[in-house]
């Protein structure tokens, strides 16, 4: 059987606008980790020994190849870079503490970029602008998708579900351009 | 309307789904001698308070919480918000 | 008074003229010496500019913004552009030849009430008569029926301090907020910030704040932005003009941004707005507020008149007065209503009122009364009219507080209001600069210095509302509202403000009686022989000023009103030429027509016969997946799936039926287990999303000490349905397993790998009644994956099928689906009833027991014309052959019907009374709607293979 053909979440971008930039990454492998109070303490050791410090509420510990953020309630999504298709979820051993899920291709991400950063996000999603800044996960809607906004290092890392890639792409081209347009 | 989350603080309302009265929680055991009875009074009859109302609200497109909100429904002030299942706040 | 030489050319009914940078339409007709520019509502009377600002009621015109008509345009907030084209409404043939006008002779008839009084009988004329009448004789611009070529933006801002107003008050709290270091917007309906400060010859204390604004980056400066409302919470709503003052904006800039502001804490400093006397005949055009002649004078340098006058009745308007006179504008009279020593710098007439006046199209002259009785005529061709000054405290009022009236104020202020607002300046009744700078220093403990001011008593003023008089003093200028109309519709028993303003139409319309409202309260106490306070108050909603409904619905219009879902193999079927559908945001493949295929039937009976007779292959990645682990996953399922979970063993796939609390059938879908711990559930395409959330409200409010954890993985796999005779062969090609029917049988599952090393799960389950496997891999691979299976399945005749012949196999093999769990169907309907476990507390158990549910005779049955060429559809419903068609007489209803090329005819599920007794009997379908009936035969849903043989095999 021959190897199978990729295909990439959305083939509309890159959008560059100026100084704004919104690129798809997709060789991001992804696995979600689900625990709860008792085993927390647990988790969070095992992860660290393995180079994925978790975050507290909110947050994300990580650099753009690879790093952790929150999601909920003691359950955090990991990222690295992807090589060949991963089994993240079953690779990772959590010695019964935490369930595992792979995320690689649910999630597409997307990384915005440059000095608009803050203006574009303001006509995207209803996140307060102060709390764009390294450090950043949450969970909110850019024109009715669900998506989560991950910040590193002054680059907004959206997490948009796959079959939405397209949709997200345009809303941030229509918000890049409509903010240059009236800067 | 904002929510004031108890982990995340105040969010936007159009991130969450309500359902209703907070005694939806209080599900009868459907096998106690009762249960039909209980069944009924749990499913159908519900105050509608002018005034103060704990309601459930999820946080669908935020960290997938359901809450308990105590708001007034008269003034639509909302006096808290706590977490359905409180293990969910804890830390450790 | 000095105005540049005019360089901007615009057009007014067609005629050209030119202004100057910085003019509004209104400043720049004035300046062309257009006095008259609109005709009123009702009687077509001719009407001038009124005011400077958003109040505007009269001067109403049709703005051309690139072609587009945009009626209801205030020429007074209109920014003037090289080009701009703008017309007049509501007259015909012309502004100054209006045959409408006739209706003023007949005032009489159209004083309030009119549509009540008038068009009573016969019924039948209203439609189509009257009311088409009353709309081309009454109403204002017209609608352009073409789409607007427009777009407009959204977005989302959160601040510490919104300071809504950009005047003196306003001013002085932004920097207050500023220095602190807060996070500050400064939101300003006009171009430029000043408030009435712009009014003034001196700039002074305006330029330094400007300049210290500058200086404060946590200071957000937004001009041409208008707060529209106030909601719950400390969110307030509010629209930026980004465009409408260009002659030829960037095609990416939107026309509006409609911002949601979250606020901490909101200062309205949004000023005060004047109110006009009702005096008789005081709507003629060159007649305005005092207020209003003084911004047109200082700031835009435009001759408002050759003489003058001013009707005052307050200190403030003698430095009004004042004001003018310096600006070198020709004062002929200030018209005085108090008893108060004359002014020697001013024609000052003490103790007296404006009476009358005269001139059609334009003011010729007015009369002064004295109190006592002696008139004289005054020629002027401009008057200034100010009874006081209102707070503006509309945004104090949306979510439901009432403002209070102040007797030495002569206005209603806020006295309680939202969380986190307040109220300084002018809006509260501290009308001078010194005021304004002390009341943002109190309110945000601040410590600007105050300038020197002339003192000015507020309360120097007498009450004024109205002037007795025999020819119509008009109190609300939009809706042509006269004093008269208000002491009538007191007489007819219209006891409440409330009355009031339903019975007139006063405050309505596009300026929300701005100008009206407080003068149309105070006649009603004058006749009533109450307070003001007595009389009621004035309650506003949002919006303040008119909000497009283009700004409201943003960018999420036509194709983007909604996101769209992309299946992973959704460029594969558009290459291959598939119909799409919409299923909710999904666009599915219907079905792939060949290039012979004129008709989509063709396509469907071929798909579907494909898979009754070699193999099919269908995305299916649109349901939901929802992976469930935990010790606990198990009992967790066994709660929310009516049916038991507990037993099945690793390895295997149970068909689920969840049950709504009430025991009404909510979805339906497949449990797989992975591992002990380990489950993969599928719901509805249509449900996942509700199903997922009541899924986490049994885990997190029922039983919160199980120990389960559940997160969506639909996008992350890419899942075919491979279905047919030859699935089995076709999947063996692909996987790296034994698929034999022994090795993996009917239900199994499991984890496995493609024969290229790729992930992959592998499901024995069946929608079509035939030999049929689910087959999941990474989404990124599944467009390619699905032409791979279609291109090493060519010889077993392997084809995509799609939506249309999907439903038609499920319904050829009894399957329910949506059109079936319509939120009315129990398990015993569904034929399911055996399945709901009294083992367990499952979900919806007890109540599905509920004598009214079980004895419900109706179940899930099949349906066959008896004239094979004849058709059913879903929703007729099911009668015995001799019954009339009437509610008693219903058996049941059909829920989906389809042409089954298996059977030959026309087909159909659908839920029927007492069914087991009646298979093989003849009904009639009707569908009374589309008067259609049709004689079917009662038979099993199983069309295909009852026995079940075909997907064991």
């Amino acid at each position: 059987m021959r190897n199978l053909i990729e295909m990439p979440a959305s083939s509309t971008q890159p959008i560059v606008v100026g100084d704004m930039r919104l690129t798809m990454v997709d060789d991001c492998a992804l696995v979600s980790v689900s625990t709860d109070a008792m085993r927390t303490a647990g988790v969070i050791e095992l992860l660290s020994s393995m180079g994925y410090p978790l975050p507290g509420i909110e947050q994300n510990t990580g650099s753009a190849d690879q790093g952790a953020f929150w999601m909920g309630p003691h359950q955090w999504m990991l990222w690295r870079d992807y090589r060949s298709d991963p089994d993240w979820a079953a690779e990772i051993d959590l010695q019964g503490l935490a369930a595992t899920t792979e995320q690689t291709d649910a999630w597409a991400r997307f990384d915005l970029s440059g000095s608009a950063l803050v203006s574009v996000m303001e006509r995207l999603c209803n996140l307060d602008s102060a709390r764009i800044q390294t450090g950043l996960a949450t969970r909110t809607q850019i024109h009715h998708v669900g998506v989560f906004v991950v910040v590193v290092d002054a680059v907004a890392q959206i997490y948009v579900p796959r079959s939405m890639a397209d949709s997200l792409v345009h809303a941030v081209a229509g918000a890049i351009r409509a903010n240059l347009a009236v800067a | 309307m904002l929510i004031p989350h108890p982990l995340l603080g105040l969010r936007d309302a159009s991130e969450f789904v309500y359902k209703g009265d907070a005694q939806l929680m209080n599900r009868p055991d459907g096998f106690a001698d009762d249960a039909d009875a209980q069944m009924v009074d749990y499913l159908y009859p519900r105050d509608n308070p002018r005034g103060v109302h704990k309601e459930l609200w999820f946080h669908e497109q935020g960290d997938r919480s359901w809450l308990v909100v105590t708001r007034d429904t008269l003034t639509h002030e909302i006096l808290g918000a706590e977490l359905a299942n409180p293990a969910r706040g804890a830390t450790s | 008074m000095t105005r540049p030489q005019p360089s901007i050319r615009f057009t007014f009914d067609g005629q050209t003229y030119y202004g100057v940078p910085g003019d509004t339409l209104a400043s720049a007709l004035l300046a062309n010496g257009v006095r008259l520019v609109a005709r009123s509502f009702k009687y077509h009377r001719p009407r001038g500019i009124f005011s400077a600002g958003s109040e505007e009621p009269n001067a109403l015109v049709t703005v051309h913004h690139q072609g587009h008509p945009e009626p209801n345009t205030r020429a007074t907030t209109i920014e003037l552009y090289d080009g701009l084209k703008a017309t007049s409404q509501s007259a015909w043939p012309s502004l100054r030849f209006d045959l409408m006008s006739v209706n003023d002779r007949l005032s009489s008839m159209f004083a309030a009430g009119f549509y009540y009084k008038t068009f009573m009988w016969p019924a039948k004329f209203w439609e189509s008569l009257y009311e088409p009448m009353i709309r081309r004789a009454a109403g204002l611009g017209v609608l352009s029926t073409n789409p607007d070529p427009s777009h407009y933006d959204k977005g989302f801002l959160h601040c510490d301090v919104l300071i809504v107003g950009g005047g003196a008050a306003g001013l002085a709290a932004a920097q207050i907020a500023g220095q602190k270091g807060q996070r500050v917007i400064l939101c300003d309906e006009q171009p430029s910030l000043g408030g009435r400060l712009q009014d003034e010859q001196d700039q002074q204390w305006l330029e330094k704040a400007q300049d210290a604004l500058a200086g404060y980056s946590n200071v957000r400066v937004m001009t041409r932005t208008t707060v529209f409302g106030t909601f719950d919470h400390g969110v307030y709503g509010a629209v930026t003009s980004n465009t409408e003052h260009l002659a030829s904006p960037d095609r990416d800039a939107p026309k509006q941004t409609l911002w949601k502001i979250t606020a901490v804490r909101c200062v309205l400093a949004t000023g005060a707005l004047e109110r006009p006397i009702a005096f008789p005949n005081n709507d003629r055009p060159g007649i305005m507020l005092a207020g209003a002649l003084q911004t047109y004078a200082i700031r835009h340098g435009v001759e408002v008149g050759q003489r003058v006058a001013l009707f005052i009745n307050h200190e403030q308007g003698l430095a009004c007065a004042r004001a003018l006179q310096a600006a070198g504008v020709n004062l002929v009279a200030v018209v005085d209503a108090r008893d108060t020593p004359k002014a020697t710098d001013l024609p000052h007439f003490v103790d007296a009122q404006v009476t009358n006046t005269k001139g059609r199209h334009a003011l010729k002259a007015i009369q002064i009364t004295a109190s006592d009785g002696q008139g004289q005529w005054i020629a002027c061709d401009a008057l200034g009219v100010s009874g006081g000054w209102s707070p503006n405290v509309q945004l104090t009022c949306h979510t439901g507080a009432k403002p209070v009236w102040d007797d030495g104020l002569n206005g209603f202020v806020a006295k309680s209001l939202p969380p986190g607002q307040s109220v300084i300046g002018s809006a509260n009744g501290q009308y001078a600069l010194d005021a304004c700078i002390r009341s943002a220093n109190e309110c945000l403990e601040g410590d600007l210095p105050l300038p020197k001011c002339d003192a000015v008593d507020p309360s120097n003023a007498v009450a004024l509302f109205h002037v007795p008089g025999k020819a119509p003093a008009f109190v609300d200028f939009q809706n042509d509202v006269t004093v008269k109309d208000v002491k009538l519709s007191h007489q007819e028993g219209m006891i409440s403000v409330e009355h009031l303003k339903r019975y007139t139409t006063l405050g309505m319309a596009t300026d929300q009686g701005k100008t009206a409202n407080v003068v149309g309260l105070a006649v009603m106490a004058e006749l009533t022989g109450k307070t003001i306070p007595e009389t009621g108050t004035t309650v506003f909603r949002p919006p303040y000023t008119p909000v497009s409904m283009g700004a409201l619905a943003g960018r999420s219009r036509g194709k983007d009103f909604k996101p769209t879902r992309l299946t992973p193999s959704h460029q594969a079927a558009t290459q291959r030429g598939a119909v799409f559908v919409e299923v909710g945001n999904w666009l599915r493949a219907q079905w792939f027509p060949l290039p012979s295929e004129t008709q989509w039937r063709q396509s469907v009976d071929r798909e579907v016969l494909a898979v009754r007779q070699s193999v099919g292959v269908c995305d299916v990645t649109t349901l939901g997946k929802i992976d469930v682990q935990g010790r606990d996953a198990a009992e967790f399922l066994n709660l929310v799936y009516a049916n038991g979970f507990k037993k099945l063993p690793v390895g295997k796939t149970r068909y689920g039926l969840m049950l709504r609390e009430d025991g009404i059938a909510m979805d339906d879908g497949t449990a797989a287990r992975l591992a002990e711990d380990h489950f993969v559930v599928t719901t509805t395409t249509a449900n996942a999303v509700s199903v997922y959330r009541h899924m986490e409200f049994v885990h997190q409010c029922l039983y919160p000490d199980l120990d389960v954890h559940m997160i969506s993985t639909t996008e992350g796999w890419a899942q075919f349905a491979i279905a047919g005779p030859q699935s089995r062969t076709l999947v063996s090609r692909v996987v790296d397993m034994d698929v034999s029917n022994e090795a993996f049988e009917f239900m199994a599952c499991a984890e496995t790998r493609l024969k290229n090393g790729l992930r992959a799960r592998l499901f024995r389950i069946s929608f079509s009644g035939e030999l049929a496997y689910e087959l999941a891999v990474p989404a990124r691979f599944g467009n390619d994956f699905f032409n791979y299976l279609l291109e090493v399945g060519q010889d077993l005749q392997a084809t995509p099928y799609g939506t249309e012949a999907l439903g038609v196999l499920r319904i050829e093999k009894g399957h329910a689906a949506g059109n079936e769990l319509n939120g009315q169907a129990t398990a015993q309907n569904l034929g399911l009833g055996r399945m709901v476990s009294d083992l367990k507390d499952g979900i919806g158990r007890v109540a599905s027991r509920r004598p009214a549910l079980i004895d419900d005779t109706r179940r899930l049955v099949g349906f066959k014309p008896i004239d094979p060429s004849q058709t059913l559809m879903g929703g007729m419903h099911l009668l015995n052959l001799n019954a009339k068609a009437a509610a008693e007489n219903d058996l049941g209803y059909l829920t989906s019907a389809a042409f089954s090329p298996h059977v030959g005819s026309s087909i159909a599920l659908g839920f029927l009374a007492d069914a087991e007794s009646r298979m093989g009997e003849q009904l009639k379908a009707v569908s009374p709607v589309d008067n259609i009936e049709v004689i079917v035969e009662v038979c099993s849903a199983h069309f295909v293979d009852p026995e079940g043989e075909r997907l064991r095999a």
